[in-house]
């Protein structure tokens, strides 16, 4: 309870701070309206209306005091593009931007847990040096990149079965469970390979420690298997960072799914949110950095709760 | 506890993908066999053409389907009625003339309805007229309709239409331009009620949906009043799928999950097409002109022989042949090709002489000292600007900078993002060279563009004549033009323009850039249409299956 308390006692400070920083970033700047001039028919005229219609002329301060006051009696606003109703835009997106962010975090779980234990136990080995040139390889590969390859994989597959396997974009509007998984597989794997690395890495490190550690040198000396020192003993410890590592890592996640929401063609909360920026629809960017930023402070709060959950040496120190 | 929690998780995760493979799920899936699905990497954010937001080539393009206009520019930049049985002119009677008004006449086919069967009248032409003109509306332009002092209606089918002063451009400005129904609207809220979907349509095709983010669905009008002459195979279903990536769309061509797409202009889009199986393409000349812009309030380039010199310096056919890989010829004109008679290839006595760019530069007082040339111990040096974020352009900055470098003329290149571009650099005269496009409407006027009165000026900044050009006789022959009604001595006028400003130079037009359309050959009837509306002729749009 202490450590929600004192999570949430951060958040506001934190949320108003980012708001202000994220307004300041997309008012400064020109009349998005100008640009207009070269791609349609709007005249000079019509843009000194429009920019009175809109309130680009009023003051920055101006604007961000109506935005908080319109947020604290729970109005998050009107989209200046679309005129619909800013929360129910994110509203309509989240579900598939979470599914990608959730289920890519359990893909990298699935791969880096194991991973991570496998290459501890052979460490210095061919399978850990392959593995770290492996590691730097992707690390080193730009994200879009990653979507792009995974693309072409998708052409591959369709050229050589005559049907398509996996889309390369698009969302669906069927609904249906078998399209779903065509069109999520390689976002979900593209995002997925954006971290996997990183935990396996940190995985690896905290095995390599466990497997260090004086507990497991009395199980030895009792003469336990060595299969059972490792799955029963030394991986119960290895795994509680990294399920809180990822507790944290989900809110970065959101910011993951832009690039690839966005070379999938995705309707999702991250391309929206790229679409808002750069139209400049300053309410609806707004409101999708605040959710995002108490998002993470409560992403921050379920790691703490998860990591004293998960070691009752945590608990007994809260206790004290 | 563990377990526990490990089982919350994969429960949420499988609620949560179930969640959103789920979506609309009452929506049916496509039948390709009538579909065209035509992939678009830009979502309008509203479908509205008449509002603010909605003024987007894009969202006029889309819309193309759902709406007859009065009259229309065919795919041979002609003009033809569509729900007006003529086209009004002078000679046909259709356009009087006051001394001081202008009156259109013209009839609205008996048989054109809306998609609920009640008639297209003169009401509804009234109506958009009022609606237009309200200031409670977020109205993009007002352009030709504020120009209207009344609008009668002896029959249902009639239309007198009264404008102040002799306004030429009426057809592209009022005419072009579809009804709103009067039935429909009246009373709503105009700022919202269309935005989201259409609900009454005059063109070939009825609003269905509209799923943000992934696409918008508009299906054959079973009331179209003009589909006697449709084929039996003519497509039922058009889908507007949304893909931000061009690459992306490209793949999905290949893949035949989208059966047309558009393209923004590039050097390799032809060659890489040409490699998609089954996949037809065609290139066009586009609807505006790529050009330089010379900055005429700021030295050196408020001199006629700097300008001319710089002209000399640029070949623009090899500009033509490396940036777009011969996909364009030079323009020769402010004008497009297609607006005959207009079009003179006045800017011809420009192309590529670097033996006259010395006489230019000495008339102006310079001399060549070294690499570059001088005046007053000062480098020739100019300042060019253009928007960031375009490969095209970046690429045309450098070999312009190569270009001139050769004639001893040094260029700076500064990018800078379009909205800074437009409304801090180039209306606040900080640049000596830029290059950018005008988008062209069907008419030939260019007052927004060159009258003095349109330069942008403190505190407000608003206007499109950046080149700060003001030249008395090209003010009075623009304006003689825009109230000429008589088409033939309205051209004389424009093209008596048209050689001051080849003279004067405040430009150097470059190329038409490429309108690419490239499609899948089950579709058939596409005609690409110089206005750049892609969806023009929809209605004659067929889908073949092999």
């Amino acid at each position: 309870m202490t450590l929600i308390l004192r999570n949430l006692g951060r958040a506001v400070p934190t949320m108003f701070a980012v708001s202000i920083v994220m307004f300041l970033l997309l008012f400064v700047g020109p009349n998005p309206l100008q640009q207009l001039q070269e791609s349609t028919n709007l005249t000079a005229t019509d843009i000194a209306r429009l920019t009175e219609v809109y309130g680009w002329d009023k003051p920055w301060y101006v604007q961000y005091g109506t935005w908080v006051g319109n947020i604290a009696q729970g109005d998050f606003g009107t989209s200046m593009r679309t005129s619909e109703p800013a929360l129910e835009m994110i509203a309509d997106r989240l579900p598939l931007t979470a599914t990608l962010a959730l289920m890519s975090m359990l893909v990298s779980l699935c791969i880096a847990l194991p991973a991570g234990v496998v290459l501890a136990i052979r460490r210095q080995g061919k399978l850990d040096t392959g593995a770290a040139f492996g590691s730097f390889l992707l690390l080193s590969t730009p994200g879009f990149l990653i979507a792009v390859i995974f693309q072409l994989f998708a052409v591959w597959m369709h050229d050589w079965s005559g049907s398509i396997v996996f889309y390369t974009g698009g969302g669906s509007q069927t609904g249906s469970f078998i399209e779903a998984f065509q069109r999520l597989t390689l976002p979900i794997l593209t995002l997925s390979s954006m971290q996997v690395v990183a935990w396996m890495r940190y995985q690896r490190s905290e095995t390599i420690a466990v497997l260090e550690a004086e507990f497991l040198l009395v199980a030895r000396a009792k003469g336990l298997a060595h299969r059972a020192i490792i799955w029963r003993h030394a991986l119960r410890n290895a795994f509680i960072p990294i399920i809180t590592l990822a507790a944290m890592d989900l809110a970065h996640l959101l910011g993951g799914t832009v690039i690839t929401e966005t070379v999938f063609g995705l309707p999702g909360v991250g391309r929206l949110l790229l679409e808002s920026v750069q139209a400049r629809d300053v309410v609806v960017a707004l409101d999708i950095v605040v959710l995002s930023a108490a998002f993470m402070v409560i992403c921050t709060a379920l790691a703490d709760v998860l990591q004293a959950a998960l070691d009752p040496r945590l608990r007994e120190e809260e206790g004290r | 506890m563990k377990r526990t929690i490990i089982g919350v998780i994969c429960s949420a995760s499988i609620l949560l993908a179930s969640c959103a493979a789920g979506g609309n799920s009452n929506v049916a899936p496509i039948d390709h066999s009538r579909t065209v699905i035509f992939g678009i990497p830009q979502e309008p954010p509203i479908i509205n053409t008449y509002l603010a937001n909605g003024a987007q080539g894009v969202t006029q393009m889309m819309t193309e389907p759902l709406h007859d206009k009065w009259v229309r520019m065919d795919d041979t930049s002609t003009w033809q009625p569509q729900l007006a049985t003529t086209v009004p002119s002078l000679k046909n009677g259709g356009v009087t003339v006051g001394p001081d008004s202008t009156t259109i006449r013209f009839s609205i086919r008996q048989r054109a309805k809306w998609s609920d069967n009640v008639p297209i009248e003169c009401d509804d032409l009234v109506f958009t007229w009022k609606t237009i003109m309200s200031e409670r509306w977020q109205i993009s332009t007002r352009l030709g309709w504020r120009e209207i002092t009344s609008i009668t209606c002896p029959t249902p089918h009639k239309v007198v239409m009264h404008l102040r002063g002799h306004y030429a451009p009426f057809l592209s400005s009022i005419l072009d331009s579809h009804p709103l129904p009067r039935h429909a609207l009246e009373g709503r809220n105009f700022n919202t009620y269309w935005n989201n979907r259409v609900t009454i349509s005059s063109g070939p095709f009825i609003f269905e949906s509209w799923k943000r983010g992934v696409d918008l669905r508009m299906r054959r009008n079973p009331n179209y009043w003009n589909d006697q002459d449709a084929a039996p195979n003519a497509a039922k279903m058009i889908v507007f799928k949304f893909v931000p990536d061009a690459s992306t769309l490209k793949l999905q061509l290949r893949m035949e999950e989208v059966d047309m797409v558009a393209l923004q202009p590039d050097s390799n889009l032809p060659t890489e097409l040409a490699r998609i199986p089954g996949v037809e393409t065609s290139i066009v000349p586009g609807a505006g002109w790529e050009q330089l812009t010379y900055n005429m309030e700021r030295a050196p380039t408020n001199n006629v022989h700097v300008r001319r010199a710089i002209a000399y310096s640029i070949n623009r056919q090899t500009i033509a042949d490396v940036v777009l890989r011969k996909q364009v010829t030079p323009l020769q004109s402010t004008l497009l090709v297609s607006q005959k008679p207009m079009y003179e290839p006045l800017w011809q006595r420009y192309d590529y002489a670097p033996q006259r760019v010395a006489q230019e530069l000495q008339k102006a007082g310079y001399r060549r000292t070294g690499k570059f040339w001088t005046k007053d111990g000062k480098r020739l040096t100019l300042q060019f600007a253009t928007t960031a974020g375009n490969p095209l352009r970046a690429r045309l900055a450098q070999l312009l900078q190569v270009q001139l470098a050769r004639s001893g003329i040094e260029m700076q290149i500064k990018l800078y993002t379009a909205e800074i571009f437009f409304s801090q650099i180039i209306t606040h005269s900080k640049f000596n060279l830029s290059e950018f496009s005008f988008r062209t409407i069907s008419d030939p006027s260019q007052s927004e563009i060159f009258a003095c009165d349109q330069i942008p000026r403190a505190p407000n900044y608003h206007g499109k004549n950046d080149f700060r050009y003001c030249n008395r006789t090209v003010d009075e022959l623009l304006r003689a033009a825009d109230a000429e009604l008589v088409p033939e001595k309205r051209a004389q006028l424009i093209m008596r323009m048209q050689r001051i400003l080849a003279t004067d130079i405040p430009t150097l037009p470059l190329y038409q850039p490429p309108d690419t359309l490239a499609y899948a050959q089950r579709v058939g009837g596409v005609r690409a249409n110089a206005v750049g509306l892609h969806t023009w002729n929809a209605d004659e749009w067929t889908v073949s299956e092999p």
